[in-house]
């Protein structure tokens, strides 16, 4: 088995959770079977003193599949 | 230079016709019926794409006089604008689902208007929080408006509708009502041969805009009009997909959900940035689409756009609307 791995950044008004859902999320519209995440790097996006936007940078795995030819 | 005309079924001809805009081809389709000749869309009414119309006709054998049958998925330029010179030349019989011509008659009335605004459509922008102050009319709307490039039929030959069957010849044209894109949107279904011609529905790449605009009425939902267009496709069984924009594919089922999917996280990150703090479409937007440099009228689109989402998220529940001060903003629930 192969795994392949890509580097996503998920931004979030709300939370580290949710930017890291969101990447997720959207990722998973072209790609299937993401298995799993690993946070590489948090970081506050900062205005008027309040965080504005959580940005995660994560690392994504999923499995590659043959795939048969019909 | 590459063939404008492949024949990607039996009897049945794909035509890329140029566009001055992004996408900047536009496929439509013409169909063998063995005795008589049909067309599914048309392209703009420019002298480019005539020229390659009749070009590739004559590939096949026929001028564009001897078209018989016209239907159109619905009534943007690209798909509808050369409606008005083939029906003149060729008296083919038109085909348009009724809220489309209606939409192709009023893009002419406000194609003729004076620079002043549609003077209704102004509170519906400022409510909304687009800075309608800020942009002359003229640039409000697209360059082709009031040309010749837009010379679409208005008052067709028949009215189609869901179910419907337009027999030419020896072809069945089955018409699937996918409102979404366009409010009388229409798939093309060719049963027997498994092919479906799919104007803007379902494209390979990319989405179509979805988007609510001031003359949607209260009660307007399309982007959830168009997710259930997506699921209703779904139910039949094809095995060639023909696009307006991109090459022809297979999956369409697979296509349609990525499509739901797509939309379903573009509403989660509008949903994001309203969960804490109310804010208006345009507001959304210009995080979202990005508020870089842009012709407004793709701002005004990303607006509508992100308006229709957002309406969609409350009409399911997951958002509500907000009126202060003469502005409607949204917030997560």
């Amino acid at each position: 088995m192969v795994e392949k791995t890509i580097e996503l950044t998920g931004i979030s008004a709300n939370s580290v959770e949710d930017a890291v859902q969101l990447a997720i999320s959207r990722a998973g519209v072209t790609i299937k079977g993401i298995n799993a995440a690993h946070v590489e790097d948090i970081s506050a996006i900062i205005e008027n003193n309040r965080v504005l936007r959580w940005r995660v940078r994560i690392k994504a795995t999923f499995l590659v599949k043959d795939e048969l030819h019909e | 230079m590459a063939s404008k005309i492949v024949e990607v079924h039996p009897g049945i001809y794909e035509i890329f016709l140029p566009l001055p805009m992004r996408p900047t081809i536009i496929n439509v389709y013409l169909v063998d019926c063995h005795g008589a000749w049909a067309l599914i869309d048309t392209g703009m009414n420019s002298p480019e794409s005539i020229g390659t119309l009749e070009d590739t006709f004559r590939q096949v054998g026929i001028e564009l006089e001897d078209l018989d049958v016209l239907i159109a998925t619905h009534h943007h330029i690209d798909h509808f604008g050369a409606s008005g010179q083939i029906r003149s030349r060729s008296h083919a019989t038109t085909h348009i689902h009724k809220l489309e011509a209606a939409r192709a008659d009023r893009m002419l009335f406000f194609g003729r208007m004076g620079p002043a605004d549609r003077p209704e459509s102004r509170p519906f922008f400022e409510k909304h929080g687009f800075p309608i102050e800020e942009h002359s009319a003229s640039g409000m709307r697209p360059a082709w408006m009031g040309t010749q490039m837009y010379f679409p039929v208005t008052e067709p030959d028949r009215f189609i509708d869901d179910g419907d069957v337009i027999e030419v010849g020896d072809r069945k044209f089955e018409v699937i009502w996918t409102p979404g894109h366009a409010p009388g949107h229409n798939v093309i279904f060719l049963r027997k041969e498994k092919v479906m011609i799919v104007g803007d529905h379902l494209l390979p790449k990319i989405t179509p805009h979805v988007g609510i605009y001031p003359d949607a009425g209260e009660a307007a939902n399309p982007l959830g009009d168009f997710i259930e267009s997506q699921k209703k496709v779904q139910r039949f069984d094809a095995e060639l997909i023909l696009p307006a924009h991109g090459g022809v594919y297979h999956d369409h089922r697979h296509r349609a959900n990525q499509i739901i999917e797509h939309h379903r996280c573009r509403e989660d990150e509008m949903l994001d940035l309203v969960r804490g703090k109310p804010q208006t479409a345009f507001e959304v937007a210009q995080q979202v689409f990005g508020g870089e440099e842009r012709p407004i009228f793709h701002v005004m689109a990303a607006t509508f756009e992100t308006l229709a989402h957002l309406e969609h998220a409350r009409i399911e529940g997951r958002a509500r609307r907000i009126e202060r001060d003469n502005r409607v903003l949204f917030q997560t629930l």
